[in-house]
């Protein structure tokens, strides 16, 4: 495991480095989330469109195509985060149209919050948010196992005490 | 152990924190004030509507018996009137759940400090678990709001360097109880001597009176050229070009220049507000730069301000996290810059004016930025900010954006680029609006790399460099993809070896960058 690490693949996307997926299901609580949202928005146009004019079908339509776009995107989104430990830092890839890539040096972490709403928590997995001493760098890794998120907490911790720098 | 020191005193101290605390059991109540008092509020004032309205038509006799609450429910919920037993159950209900709720945050909410870390969880329903590093902690405070003032309770604010959601807070505990959690949580931060209250604050005000009599002093700015710089702005410029327009029309419109005289007069209400607030704005600005002086005391930077209301402010130079200069187009004919500094635990103040000073020269000739900026971070050459400040080209060491940024950055593609020093990173932008950001190797806090849709098709990224919440701006568009993952690698090696060398250098009771309690002190 001590082997040494090429930095030079950390790119945004694409090489040989064991980029680590998400959890798959993080697409579900994702998609679980917007049909609890749209999917009544869809009924109730359907609804008035039986029952007062047809022109209520636009609505639906347009609510339905929402829905497929959402879902569609969800597909496409969760299956671009991948993230990585890397002998100095964690790097978090996110984004398809829009990609980004942060990269969070152990030394630097202030602290780790693990949060899972009851959904999350039902399908077993947690989100990890890293903090540094800038809100902007907050690199969020949504979608690990529980397990995981917590193994990683520790082992987060544990390096950034050992490497942690002053400001 | 990074901080040994700390060690027996924690070995000592921290057997009562160590376990599992709970908060005060009145601490949901509290928490949920606000909605509470602004429910009676609401339920008082349809109980007195209603009142009033029975005193005059009496088309519903009021019940003494009933709560006031229920009485504001009385106009939406007719039918639960009727029933007054429904009512009673269902009033029930819903004291019963938010008592049951109110008990589960409670039961679900404690910390504790294990291994050099606070723990805090909290949360039933939304679980949330959050570790400080004591060693991470800037400072710790007690706070009380008025509903706690009225019960006898308070909170105490952990806070740790960033913005402000990295506060931790313990709300709420008795009076009591906060004070001994603060002094424990100090004690085991290894940061006794804030355990002590009021800290060397004298020395701090004897030094504040008159002049900075502490520290040699490095530079004054005339109020005179403070006055021109500030006049010369974005929105005073806006302000007086729309003036002139607004003339030349009215004068080709009307002819003779008596009539359009008369158009502009007219006219000029409709500028008001807009020029209203600029003259605000800036006056603010030249009432909190006037009489700006900075003084050198070795280990930080003293910077007398104010126009009117004479302030002094105190960066330490170990606290600074980048340092940067501008120079607005408008500014050019002088040769002013404005140097402005990130200073670590500032948060970010919305309200902006009342905010801590980071601004270290408002107006200067290149030369006093030069100064001053070498002064405020020794390490780095002072060739190389003036290369910095007025270069162009590859000359230097410097790496530029990609050549197919012209689409972007028409104008200033063979400028913006980045060059990388032993000791840090410097930043150039713009060739009419000249911005150069420096930021020290080992300051880096993280680095990020966005690449949109249109900079996918020319194979360009931007990188930035993160620095804590301040005025400077470590980031650098459309580099080259390769350009931009390579200078990712080497600064993150360039970052590591500078952190490790800092925590090398300097043993655990050396590192007052984590134990000086204000990061600035903004005395008045």
């Amino acid at each position: 495991m001590t082997t040494e690490l090429d930095p030079t693949a950390v790119t945004l996307r694409g090489d040989e480095l064991p980029w680590q997926p998400v959890s798959p299901a993080l697409r579900t609580v994702r998609l679980i989330t917007l049909f609890a949202f749209l999917t009544p928005v869809v009924v109730v146009f359907g609804v008035l469109a039986i029952v007062l004019s047809p022109w209520f079908w636009i609505g639906a339509v347009v609510a339905g195509v929402v829905l497929a776009w959402g879902a569609w995107l969800i597909f496409r989104q969760v299956s671009a985060i991948s993230w990585i430990e890397l002998p100095d830092e964690i790097v978090i890839r996110k984004g398809r149209l829009f990609r980004s890539l942060v990269s969070i040096p152990y030394g630097r972490l202030q602290y780790i919050d693990v949060q899972s709403g009851p959904l999350m928590r039902s399908r077993g997995i947690a989100s990890c948010e890293f903090h540094t001493a800038s809100p902007q760098s907050g690199g969020t890794l949504p979608g690990l196992p529980l397990a995981e998120a917590e193994a990683l907490r520790g082992r987060l911790a544990a390096h950034g005490e050992a490497q942690r720098a002053g400001l | 152990m990074t901080q040994s020191n700390s060690e027996p005193a924690s070995a000592r101290r921290d057997l009562e924190l160590h376990e599992w605390q709970h908060l005060h059991p009145l601490s949901p109540v509290l928490r949920g004030g606000v909605v509470g008092v602004a429910m009676l509020g609401y339920a008082a004032t349809q109980f007195v509507d209603d009142l009033f309205r029975g005193l005059g038509g009496g088309e519903r006799p009021s019940d003494p018996g009933d709560e006031a609450a229920e009485d504001g429910l009385r106009n939406g919920i007719g039918f639960l009137f009727e029933h007054s037993l429904v009512t009673a159950a269902v009033i029930l209900g819903v004291f019963a759940v938010i008592g049951l709720v109110g008990w589960l945050t409670w039961r679900f909410s404690k910390f504790r400090v294990t291994g050099g870390q606070l723990e805090f969880r909290k949360g039933w329903l939304f679980r949330e678990h959050r570790q400080v590093p004591l060693e991470r902690v800037q400072a710790i405070e007690i706070s009380r709001p008025l509903l706690a003032q009225i019960t006898g309770l308070s909170q105490v604010i952990v806070q740790s360097a960033g913005g402000g959601d990295s506060n931790l807070k313990l709300a709420f505990l008795s009076a009591g109880r906060a004070d001994e959690v603060r002094r424990e949580l100090l004690v085991l931060a290894g940061r006794r001597d804030e355990a002590r209250p009021a800290r060397a604050d004298g020395l701090a005000s004897s030094a504040d009176d008159g002049d900075i009599d502490l520290g040699r002093e490095v530079l004054r700015v005339p109020n005179s050229r403070l006055f021109v710089a500030t006049i010369l702005h974005g929105g005073t410029i806006l302000v007086g070009v729309v003036a002139l327009v607004a003339g030349t029309v009215a004068l080709a419109a009307y002819g003779s220049s008596l009539e359009a005289l008369t158009g502009v007069a007219i006219a000029l209400p409709a500028l008001g507000p807009l020029a209203l607030g600029v003259a605000v704005n800036r006056v603010q600005e030249l009432l909190k730069h006037g009489n700006f002086r900075l003084a050198d005391t070795g280990t930080s930077a003293r910077i007398q301000h104010g126009l009117t209301d004479k302030r002094t402010t105190t960066i330490p130079l170990h606290r600074i996290q980048a340092i940067g200069m501008v120079q607005p187009l408008w500014w050019r004919p002088f040769g002013w810059w404005r140097c402005k500094v990130n200073v670590a635990g500032i948060a970010q103040d919305p309200s902006g004016s009342e905010g801590h000073e980071t601004t270290v020269l408002p107006a200067g000739t290149l030369e006093q930025a030069l100064d001053v900026l070498t002064l405020l971070d020794p390490a780095v050459s002072e060739t190389d900010l003036r290369r910095a400040a007025l270069g162009e080209g590859e000359k230097g060491g410097w790496t530029l954006v990609s050549s197919r940024a012209k689409v972007f950055d028409w104008l200033s593609w063979r400028r913006n680029g980045f060059a990388a020093s032993e000791h840090s990173l410097m930043l150039r932008t713009g060739r009419w609006w000249r911005r150069v950001s420096v930021i020290p190797h080992a300051r880096v806090q993280s680095m990020t790399l966005h690449q949109g849709p249109l900079e996918r098709r020319l194979e360009m990224a931007t990188v930035t460099l993160v620095s804590t919440p301040g005025p400077v701006d470590v980031t650098i568009a459309h580099l080259e993809v390769g350009t931009a993952t390579e200078l990712l690698r080497d600064e993150s090696g360039r970052a590591r070896d500078a952190r490790q060398i800092a925590r090398s250098g300097c043993t655990a009771d050396d590192i007052p960058s984590q134990l000086v309690p204000p990061d600035i002190t903004d005395e008045r």
